[in-house]
């Protein structure tokens, strides 16, 4: 209870901040349909979360300038998706050839040693 | 029965089990083009692990976007993952001015868009799912009598894949699948709680003009949806045009009368405006209950509003 009352005040000010300065800022559709949602919170300290992925980008070799670049670009939903978990995301890079190996691996898996209907 | 029997018998059922494998249905309508093929889909053959940009620098320039293959490269690929992730391309897309939308995981949502004339990127895994091999590639086609689904993948300019094999491939790799598209156009089948969030996400990331083009084609398509008039509201006011801005807030106001986002949006509008007085009776027309996010925004408005008010009526 406390904590969420501590939380909307948080959430006001940093809507207040984005708002208040120079010309009036106006709520964006991103924060209309996150208050539908009711996660308005989570959006703003998504935001909070950008310089930490920044950081593990930068940790995988991309320079510093262009990680900060590519963290601006996030939503916050992909923000949460990304962070502390880039190196177990799919990073589709691969020029595969197809070996008998992996055609047994292939067929291992159709016949159910893992079940295909899984996701 | 003898063990030869048996063994064909356990054989003959596996065969089966392979053949009807997935049970995935990979059958083209009959009243569809029988081949397509978007030949005028550009192809960069990728270079080592760099499919990420190469497919999708294919669906940019598909989509009239012209950026440089370092561009984008830049945008997302990461060296030591040797690969790029699907969050890097959708942020990237927005990047560039255009707008990723996320298909549906059925094949025929995939080759729906190719028929209408939009390459698809995909995610597909080229091994197995305990042992993944990530890659990206373009669909541009189909053959239905051959059925076989046509890529621009790797350094094939173009790659005919059986299409259950092409189901399996991209089903392992949990049927991802996105149209890459100019602001102001929307996938063929759309679904407007995606196209919401879509557009929302490139509210936080693009200029003004773009974005207005494209809440005034969701507005057009869905003209009972409140956050289409609220999303050209905002364009039309970030691009100095406060009289459009009103008048898209006050449609989006009338249907839905209990949104503060499009409430507050539309006083703030008319404060400028200087017509305060109404917006002050806009804004004090419905309680704002103490813990509500948006309460200091509200509050802040609500003083400015009294203020203004009073000088306009006091002059």
């Amino acid at each position: 209870m406390i904590r969420s009352v501590i939380m909307n005040a948080v959430v006001a000010l940093a809507m207040v901040a984005l708002i208040m300065p120079a010309q009036a800022q106006l709520v964006s559709t991103g924060d209309a349909l996150a208050l539908d949602a009711g996660n308005l919170e989570t959006r703003v300290e998504a935001y909070l979360l950008r310089d930490g992925v920044a950081a593990e980008l930068a940790e995988l070799g991309v320079s510093h300038e262009m990680a900060m670049a590519r963290v601006a670009g996030m939503s916050a939903s992909e923000l949460e998706l990304m962070a502390g978990r880039i190196d177990q995301m799919p990073a589709g890079g691969v020029i595969v050839v197809l070996g008998v190996v992996f055609l047994v691996l292939i067929i291992l898996e159709l016949v159910g040693v893992t079940n295909i209907f899984r996701r | 029965m003898n063990k030869y029997s048996k063994g064909a018998a356990v054989l003959a059922a596996l065969m089966l089990l392979l053949s009807g494998c997935a049970g995935f249905d990979t059958k083209i309508p009959e009243t569809w083009e029988p081949r397509v093929e978007l030949r005028e889909t550009p192809f960069y053959p990728q270079l080592e692990h760099h499919c990420g940009p190469a497919a999708l620098i294919t669906v940019l320039e598909a989509s009239g976007a012209a950026p440089t293959y370092g561009e984008v490269a830049d945008r997302i690929y990461i060296p030591e993952l040797k690969g790029s992730l699907q969050v890097e391309l959708m942020a990237a897309t927005r990047s560039f001015e255009r707008i990723p939308f996320r298909l549906p995981g059925d094949f025929l949502s995939v080759l729906a868009e190719v028929e209408g004339g939009r390459p698809v990127l995909i995610l597909q895994n080229l091994r197995v799912r305990s042992v993944p091999a990530w890659h990206y590639a373009v669909v541009v086609g189909y053959d239905r009598k051959r059925s076989e689904v046509l890529m621009r993948s790797g350094t094939e300019r173009l790659q005919a894949t059986p299409a259950r094999r092409w189901m399996r491939q991209w089903d392992w790799a949990s049927r991802w699948a996105i149209v890459v598209l100019e602001p102001g156009q929307l996938p063929l089948n759309p679904h407007l709680p995606a196209v919401l969030r879509a557009l929302a996400d490139f509210d936080d990331h693009a200029p003004p003009a773009p974005r207005l083009r494209s809440w005034e084609t969701v507005a057009e398509r869905w003209p009972d949806e409140p956050l289409a008039w609220m999303g050209a509201g905002n364009a039309n006011y970030e691009l100095g045009l406060l009289e459009a801005a009103a008048i898209n807030f006050e449609q989006a106001l009338d249907l839905r009368p209990d949104s503060w986002p499009v409430r507050l949006n539309l006083a703030q509008v008319l404060l400028e405006l200087e017509r305060s007085c109404r917006a002050q009776r806009l804004v004090e027309a419905h309680g704002m209950p103490f813990d509500h996010p948006l309460v200091l925004v509200h509050g802040n408005l609500t003083l400015q509003l009294a203020r203004a008010c009073d000088l306009q009526s006091g002059s």
